[in-house]
């Protein structure tokens, strides 16, 4: 009885350790990741899409007659995304890609003024124009005005299944993404475009 | 060599040592000093609390407590963004918590209901997205304020039985009034108006509070206030107190709500209205969920008596040990998030367009002076409506 109950507290130490020892799951791991298919772990908004509504809403916009009808090169302001959602999404993220998404598409047809960085503009501006040489300088009251306004709006809707005896909830979310360009001189909404996707997750209701 | 336990096998005395050293090892794991921090946070010495949480055990069952008190001492501070990402983050981890856990449920049998991950109460949830708006409020970073404002709608269209707030509905109206969703904000002003039966009306439209005096007195006011003649208008947000922990009995606590009054320049521009009591509503709480917890009292009890009964019939001495331990592990679970205001309230007056600071006059129920406050930050603006808030932390 002494030894089977000796091998059992033996044995089980010995195993322990090695589980804690020899296991991956123990083992610090790093990897690089496919940033085109990234997986998600929830239904909630993610990096990737991320870039798939901007790439989408990107190609849409500089493929539109109304780029390829523009006689100059259009001036755009970014006002932003509005986060119509009830998680915290940064929609500043969306617009700085679909920006640079823009630019490249757009063989720099598409123009944009830096709205986000004009105090610092006007400070280092104002810091030439009393320290630097003339030859350097950068003039002032030059720069140029933007000609249309881009904004849009990211909405989000929920559905969980309801009360029922299971183990398991599933949620549905379903976002879609506005973005309108708007004539700054007459006001009026010049181009709009939507994009949309839905996703289902289901969770455990009990785990370890 | 003498034996403490000769009849007991080997086997499990190693058991009973290995247990009694892990149970040993986890308890002496340090956790944060919350009493020392919230002793700090009443005393006015936030600086000193925010130091005694400046670290958070990650995985810790308490992880979601801490950072609830953390996210209020650092708002008091004035760190609005380190407050934020503190109630985002115990925001995140009470979505995980949706998930029940076997191995908490099966310890908090044995031991107690503080063994299970803390999320509180659903109102204190709901609380939790009303302060973070204000964390917004004062950045002037009125979009996330807005997804405050409905994740405290998410909360309150799902209550099962539990308590509605009025001022989680006032909060996220005015939220979502401030992105120009005038239609959602009039949807809650009207479910706050709703769940304050008494003294109060809320006009829809405007947001603008005044006392019931009578049903006919109160129409003029309402209609002058929808001509909006005033110059401006300020928004301040106002709490008071502490919320009582532990089980709370009777109506002591939500009576005699005290007011602040609100002066610019020595001139008086209205007072505030109580929205919400911390304590009624964890009394509600409380009520809602007596039968369920009574049942798992019930059935803890029974498992202990059970395991107990079962080392009894091994060995008579370690069974009566055992039965007097897991006894002395019985504790209720009146873990709260005590640095929440026990009175809420809201104040929206006209003001000067230049407001640059106003006075706080915190007032007793029957007027008697509390305390007096100059309010210079946070001050937001958005057109013509001043944002702010404050709070008398009291004795």
């Amino acid at each position: 009885m002494k030894t089977i109950s000796r091998a059992i507290v033996s044995g089980a130490m010995i195993g322990g350790l090695l589980i804690l020892t020899g296991c991956a799951m123990f083992r610090q791991k790093v990897e690089d990741k496919d940033v085109s298919n990234m997986p998600d772990y929830d239904a909630t908004y993610s990096a990737k899409d991320l870039r798939n509504l901007s790439e989408k809403v990107a190609t849409s916009i500089a493929t539109s007659d109304f780029i390829r009808n523009q006689p100059t090169n259009l001036i755009m302001i970014i006002y932003g995304v509005q986060p119509r959602t009830t998680t915290f999404v940064d929609t500043q993220a969306m617009t700085d890609r679909l920006r640079n998404i823009l630019m490249q598409k757009s063989n720099n047809k598409i123009q944009f003024v830096n709205e986000s960085r004009r105090q610092e503009l006007m400070k280092e501006q104002g810091f030439q124009a009393q320290n630097a040489t003339d030859e350097t300088r950068t003039a002032i009251g030059k720069q140029l005005g933007a000609k249309c306004m881009l904004t849009g709006a990211l909405i989000e809707m929920q559905k969980q299944t309801g009360k029922q005896v299971r183990v398991s909830k599933t949620e549905l979310v379903y976002y879609q993404l506005t973005i309108e360009i708007t004539d700054l001189e007459t006001g009026i909404i010049a181009w709009s475009t939507q994009e949309e996707f839905a996703r289902t997750a289901r969770e455990p209701l009990i785990g370890w | 060599m003498h034996q403490a336990f000769p009849g007991m096998p080997p086997f499990l005395r190693y058991g009973t040592l290995l247990a009694v050293g892990l149970t040993g090892l986890l308890a002496g794991c340090s956790t944060p000093p919350l009493q020392t921090a919230r002793a700090n946070f009443y005393a006015g010495r936030f600086e000193q609390a925010n130091t005694n949480l400046a670290a958070i055990p990650k995985g810790n069952k308490d992880e979601v407590l801490f950072l609830m008190e953390r996210g209020m001492i650092r708002q008091n501070l004035g760190q609005y963004e380190a407050s934020a990402l503190d109630w985002r983050r115990a925001g995140e981890l009470d979505a995980k918590l949706d998930t029940y856990s076997i191995s908490q449920g099966a310890s908090s049998l044995i031991v107690n209901d503080r063994t299970l991950s803390f999320r509180g109460m659903p109102f204190e949830r709901t609380l939790m997205y009303a302060f973070l708006a204000k964390d917004y409020l004062a950045d002037s970073n009125w979009d996330y304020a807005a997804i405050c404002a409905r994740n405290i709608i998410k909360k309150l269209e799902a209550l099962d039985g539990f308590p509605d707030i009025a001022y989680g509905r006032y909060m996220a109206g005015f939220c979502l009034e401030l992105i120009n969703d005038e239609g959602n904000a009039a949807i809650q002003y009207r479910a706050a108006a709703r769940v304050l039966k008494d003294n109060i009306l809320i006009d829809a439209l405007s947001g603008d509070i005044l006392p019931k005096t009578n049903a006919i007195s109160a129409v003029t006011p309402i209609a002058k206030a929808a001509l909006k003649t005033e110059p401006a208008e300020l928004v301040c947000f106002i709490s008071f107190g502490r919320m009582p922990a532990g089980e709370i009995y009777g109506d002591f606590y939500s009576q005699f709500p005290p007011y602040a009054e609100i002066y610019c320049e020595d001139e008086y521009l209205g007072r505030s209205y109580p929205f919400a009591n911390t304590a009624a509503l964890m009394a509600a709480s409380q009520r809602r969920l007596a039968a369920i917890q009574m049942a798992k009292d019930a059935a803890r009890i029974a498992t202990k008596v059970a395991i107990s009964e079962a080392v009894k019939q091994q060995n008579n001495a370690l069974g009566a040990l055992t039965l007097l331990a897991l006894f002395a592990m019985e504790a209720p679970d009146t873990r709260c998030w005590e640095t929440l205001p026990l009175w809420l309230e809201v104040a929206r007056v006209p003001c000067p367009a230049n407001l640059k600071s106003y006075t706080v006059v915190f007032k007793s129920a029957s007027g008697a002076p509390l305390g007096k406050k100059v309010i210079t930050a946070p001050l937001s603006r958005r057109g013509n409506t001043f944002i702010s808030f404050c709070r008398d932390v009291g004795p």
